[in-house]
């Protein structure tokens, strides 16, 4: 009894900083309609600072005080920069993305100023006391203290004052907010301010009970964002009672099953919350059985035959006509295939060239969610990771094939895509990221403690990878297996975005309604994109495990998503070619960093990396929203490649009209 | 090439003979959709309350009735873009309430919206093509990896939607971007896309606003033609020569609720029609 005491009073004050974080992300949500993903890295900040004063002597009131004026500094220069001058022109998943390079920015700079370690303080209050038969630590009070003041206030805000009521109207309709003579830009900034201050001030208070470093905002986020998601991001009082409860889950659940775990488990009751919703919802699984069992509808009598008369289709010009556009991306590929000429075989430059390309494999992929459908997917690297671990555990394990190990790996990742994919797009929003990513978290969890898995250290001793037959030992040659292989996907990539699926989905993205009336099935379309391109990052991982000769935890993290979604971003989210060209550039520059712009240690060069990605996530998205393929003017996804394809088919309909009776006469043999 | 493949060539048109006896026939015929006690609500306040109506082979009912009457949301309950509170719509007798807009849209159902929904970058062509979305004979692997029935269903689209678009007087503007064109295009671009997808129910949200007076003749003949083939068409408009010249029957409806019903002639001589409609807009 007393354990379980112990375990849920000490998981309510870990409840409480997901508490405040989730209710920072409801603020924000409520008043600009954005989801902050820099806020767990807040909390970061307020901690560092709360260090930092303290080493400097401060008084401990003064440094809580330092801690939330700091962080309210920083979240009123995020929302200056990156989401003022820009609310109009982008969308929200641009802004959503460009708060999450801020916080990568904000990682990159906690590494920069306070180093890897983490960092810790004594309790504001020497001393413990007992409660239900638990002991807990006399910091827990200020914890509890905080929470409950900033609730009070929060709550009292808005509903009481004119100014929280005014905070909320914007949200929810910020033209009539605005023609109501709503200063709509000042709420926006008071709710960044807020959310920065409680925020910080948490992060000041939790320092002696879990300490901090650069990377412990990433958890924070990601639970509060949880527990705001389980609020549906506008009730503050539910998004605080959800962080407490996942405090208390995590905390209890780490007790009684496994501590190595207690992350995990926070994870998975997202999972069971997003399943429990796909079921139940007023859109669910299960609702959706009963009116179909209403209605009677064994077998669909859908009209998909045409009932029009056969007639010839004019068919003009055959065969592709090229023009210099679609020759760049061909001269690009050929020119990275030539890489193994310039570099030694065997050299470091040459695996980095080599992990470029399995990147932009990946990368290839998640253009496709994110540029067709739409859809934002944290988690690319959980299915780089399966694809990864697949192959090392069939063939140092049970001796498969390396063939037949790496199309494992593939086939249990579009399962994997499936699954998620059905889970979560049906309902719009944020969910497919939230799911994709507390599953790679949990994911990363299990590798790094299970026994089959090899745990932190991983596993090694792969074979080098034999592919139908041909031996792909020489490093060269694997390169250039790799290479065939990114062709392979980006052709692919291209013909669905030339495909009546591309145009569907298109469609979709401007008008859902629209869209649907046409019988277009918007689901249908998503989860179709989104298991192709699990697939790829799948057959990724798998190639990448064979290129490592081995499979670990730290290869495949967080990290790794970060990296993709900044090639998307950067190389331009409406290409095919995008993840390709901005894996070859930022990735490119990347290796460059890492190899010339420091020692050359491993890891030395970790936060000049996050501030580049983060940085260029902020500016691209927010101000080059097409990316460096409209440099290049490559095929795009939002139309070009359709116009492409039109002039090359040439159906009598675009021809010349007096072309019409000649082809449609005259051209009947050859569509046949 | 099966005899099912997908080609051009919208059905040849009836005229105004064939679509007069369809209309005598389409009176007793069975009804293509049949809606009873629609209601629905948007928070407290009640936009369509007990709506009944059947449409017929044939037929072309026209749905009128005040600014807010509550007719477009008529349109979204059939359509299944919005979810009735209550009653009961069937298609071709099989219950389609609460099924998804693209659900009911495979069954035979099409629409237009009163605002034209344009797609940013994509040609009037293009637009109409993802109306013959569904026609299309490839599977997901034979589009991935772009094996030839793909292209076939391409042409085939693109040689469908074609036709569809001279149907409505568009052929010559098939390669426009659908943003450049005049409202009354739009209005006409969408028509043909509804009609593109060989409904048997069309649902027409004011087609001829923003019309010219000879584009809005031209609608009546087309509309009529489509009738005559045999399909069921709801025309919400408020132009009263129009509904007059083409309507077998009226509905009319006022602030939510059915006001009254049957020919155009009887309806336009309802005090209760001319009440309402005094009451707010002179018509
Ligand atoms: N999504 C919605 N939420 C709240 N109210 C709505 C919504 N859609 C429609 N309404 C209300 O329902 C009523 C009926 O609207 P509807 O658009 O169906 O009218 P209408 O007859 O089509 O009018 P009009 O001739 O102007 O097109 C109006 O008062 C409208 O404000
Ligand atoms: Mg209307």
């Amino acid at each position: 009894m007393s354990d379980l005491a112990q375990y849920v009073l000490s998981g309510l004050s870990a409840g409480c900083v997901f508490a405040l974080v989730a209710l920072g992300f409801v603020v924000v949500a409520n008043v600009t309609g954005v989801y902050n993903f820099a806020q767990g890295d807040y909390v970061m900040v307020g901690g560092m600072i709360m260090v930092a004063t303290q080493t400097a002597g401060w008084p401990l009131v003064l440094g809580v005080l330092m801690s939330a004026v700091a962080v309210a500094l920083v979240a009123l220069v995020q929302e200056r920069t990156t989401v003022a001058p820009v609310r109009r022109r982008v969308g929200m998943l641009g802004l959503v993305i460009a708060s999450l390079g801020f916080g990568i920015v904000l990682r990159g700079l906690a590494l920069l100023i306070w180093d890897k370690d983490p960092l810790s303080l004594p309790s504001f209050h020497d001393g413990t006391f007992g409660l239900f038969g638990a002991r807990l630590d006399d910091q827990t009070w200020f914890i509890w203290g905080t929470t409950l003041v900033v609730l009070l206030g929060v709550v009292g805000l808005f509903r009481f004052t004119i100014t929280g009521k005014a905070m909320r109207a914007c949200a929810s309709n910020p033209t009539a907010a605005r023609l109501l003579g709503i200063r709509t830009g000042r709420m926006s900034m008071s709710a960044f301010v807020l959310a920065g201050a409680i925020s910080g001030t948490l992060g000041a208070m939790i320092v002696p009970v879990s300490g901090v470093s650069w990377d412990s905002g990433i958890t924070v986020g990601l639970v509060g964002f949880i527990a705001a998601a389980l609020a549906g991001f506008e009730h503050p009082g539910r998004a605080v009672l959800a962080g407490l409860g996942l405090g208390v889950v995590q905390s209890v659940g780490a007790g009684v099953i496994s501590s190595e775990y207690r992350d995990a488990i926070v994870y998975m009751t997202l999972i069971v919350f997003l399943l429990g919703r796909d079921l139940f919802d007023a859109d669910g699984a299960i609702r959706r059985v009963i009116a179909a069992r209403a209605t009677k509808r064994t077998r669909r009598p859908r009209r998909v035959v045409s009932r029009a008369p056969q007639v010839a289709v004019a068919a003009s010009h055959d065969g592709p006509r090229f023009t210099w556009r679609m020759g760049v991306p061909v001269v690009a590929l050929l020119l990275l295939a030539c890489a193994p000429f310039v570099l030694e075989s065997g050299s470091q430059e040459l695996s980095s060239a080599t992990f470029v390309v399995l990147a932009a494999i990946a990368a290839t992929g998640l253009g496709l969610v994110m540029g067709l459908a739409g859809q934002f997917s944290l988690g690319q690297a959980a299915f780089v990771l399966v694809g990864g671990y697949t192959v090392a555990i069939l063939t140092t394990k049970h001796g498969w094939d390396p063939t037949a190990a790496l199309l494992a790996g593939m086939v249990l990742s579009v399962v994997g895509g499936g699954l998620i994919g059905a889970m979560t797009l049906r309902l719009q929003g944020f969910n497919l990221a939230i799911a994709t990513l507390a599953i790679h978290l949990t994911l990363l969890v299990v590798v790094s403690q299970a026994d089959f898995t090899g745990g932190a250290l991983g596993l090694v001793g792969l074979p080098t990878l034999t592919l139908f037959g041909i031996d792909l030992t020489d490093p060269s040659d694997f390169y250039w297996a790799a290479i065939v292989v990114l062709v392979l996907c980006l052709w692919l990539a291209r013909n669905i975005s030339g495909s009546r699926i591309g145009q569907a989905l298109r469609a979709v993205g401007q008008d859902e309604d629209g869209a649907r009336s046409m019988g277009i099935n918007p689901f249908r379309l998503k989860l179709v994109v989104f298991v192709v391109s699990a697939g790829m990052a799948g057959l990724a991982g798998g190639l990448w495990a064979y290129s490592l000769q081995f499979a670990a935890p730290a290869n495949w993290d967080f990290t790794l998503t970060i990296s993709l979604v900044t090639y998307v971003i950067v190389g331009g989210i409406g290409s095919v070619y995008g993840g390709l060209i901005g894996a070859v550039v930022v990735g490119g520059l990347e290796y460059w960093i890492r190899y010339h712009a420091t020692s050359g240690l491993e890891g030395a060069s970790l936060q000049w990396e996050l501030i580049m990605y983060g940085l260029l996530l902020v500016v691209f998205v927010l101000f080059f929203k097409d990316g460096l393929a409209r440099a290049f003017k490559a095929d795009s996804l939002s139309g070009g490649l359709d116009r492409l394809r039109r002039r090359r088919d040439g159906a009598g309909a675009t021809g010349p009209p007096g072309g019409d009776l000649t082809s449609a006469a005259g051209t009947t043999g050859a569509v046949r | 090439m099966s005899a099912a493949d997908t080609t051009g060539e919208v059905r040849t048109t009836g005229g105004t003979a064939t679509a007069g006896a369809a209309a005598t026939a389409g009176a007793t015929a069975a009804p293509a959709l049949r809606a009873e006690g629609l209601r629905r609500t948007f928070g407290a306040f009640v936009a369509v309350d007990d709506v009944a109506i059947t449409l017929r082979p044939g037929r072309v009912t026209a749905l009128i009735g005040p600014n807010g009457a509550g007719k477009s949301t008529v349109i979204n309950l059939l359509a299944g873009t919005l979810i009735p509170t209550a009653g009961q719509v069937r298609i071709a007798d099989v219950r389609v309430e609460g099924l998804r807009a693209e659900e009911v849209a495979l069954r035979g159902l099409a629409r237009t919206f009163q605002t034209p929904k344009l797609y940013e970058g994509m040609t009037v062509l293009d637009m109409v093509m993802l109306a013959r979305d569904r026609f299309g004979r490839a599977s997901f692997l034979e589009i991935a990896l772009s094996l030839p029935r793909t292209r076939r269903d391409r042409q085939a689209s693109r040689a469908a939607a074609m036709a569809h678009l001279e149907r409505v007087g568009l052929g010559h503007q098939a390669d426009r971007l659908a943003t450049s064109l005049p409202v009354g295009s739009q209005r006409l671009v969408d028509v043909a896309r509804a009609l593109a997808s060989e409904p048997d129910v069309l649902l027409l949200d004011e087609p001829a606003a923003g019309l010219d007076h000879t584009e809005t003749h031209e609608l009546t003949d087309l509309i009529r033609a489509i009738a005559g083939e045999g399909l069921a068409v709801l025309l919400v408009e408020h132009d009263m020569r129009m509904v007059m010249s083409v309507a077998d029957d009226v509905v009319v409806l006022d602030r939510g609720r059915l006001l009254a019903g049957g020919t155009p002639e009887e309806v336009a001589a309802n005090p209760a029609v001319i009440e309402a409609y005094l009451g707010t807009v002179a018509a």
